[in-house]
């Protein structure tokens, strides 16, 4: 739970209060950067829902979404995608967990090979194939 | 999450068993089949492993690199803000 506690925390304040405290570009500012391109790999967003998807480390994805409930609670869901060797692990919050197959896995490779190229060209300036800086910025 | 919900159903065990019956004598077994479908399965493993890796090299990359921070702060951050 205190991963999922770490996510909902990360996404619970403005974009102002993750800046660092001078200039300085913070791992939280361009998690935030990649997610606005992750959250809309999947089609539009129901209204009124608030939607993260990004890749939290080098064996870690996050799926939260949130939104309110018709007596207006607010619900939220997160699912965490454990990348190793062995398969791709989803766990959701309730500890429910099983390697993804199949369609679903289909889906989630295609998912993060789009989230890849795009957040290598349009946020990192790197092409995704070679690694190295689009001529742009080099 | 449901259009990452997986979808199979036991009538994908029969298409497999009837697929493999009717490319019987071509040399593609139901082990061909289920030998593809592991090694798919291996390689989008290994994209998801690859993938994540160098995203994760490119943010460490633009904390690092002092000119890279500067380049996104203006046209990321505060493109984002305005």
């Amino acid at each position: 739970m205190k991963l999922f506690q770490k996510i909902q925390r990360l996404f619970s304040t403005s974009s102002q209060q993750s800046g660092g405290s001078d200039n300085t570009l913070t791992e939280r500012q361009l998690i935030e950067c990649e997610s606005e391109i992750g959250r809309n790999l999947f089609g539009p967003i129901p209204e009124g829902h608030q939607r993260e998807f990004f890749c939290l480390d080098q064996s870690t994805w996050i799926w939260y979404e949130q939104w309110q409930d018709a007596d207006q609670r607010t619900i939220s869901q997160t699912i965490r995608y454990e990348i190793s060797p062995a398969g791709i692990l989803k766990v959701k919050e309730n500890n429910r967990y099983s390697y993804i197959d199949g369609q679903e896995l289909e889906n989630f490779t295609l998912a993060i090979k789009l989230y890849y190229e795009r957040v290598a060209r349009s946020i990192y300036h790197r092409d995704p194939y070679t690694g190295k800086f689009l001529s742009s910025t080099s | 999450m449901s259009n990452l919900s997986t979808q199979y159903s036991s009538s994908d065990t029969s298409l497999l068993d009837q697929a493999s019956h009717d490319w019987r004598g071509t040399g593609w077994t139901e082990s061909s089949a289920r030998q593809s479908t592991k090694q798919r399965r291996n390689s989008q493993i290994n994209l998801a492993e690859t993938v994540s890796v160098n995203i994760a090299q490119f943010r460490q990359g633009a904390l690092s690199n002092p000119d890279m921070r500067d380049y996104l702060l203006v046209t990321s951050i505060q493109d984002k803000k305005s």
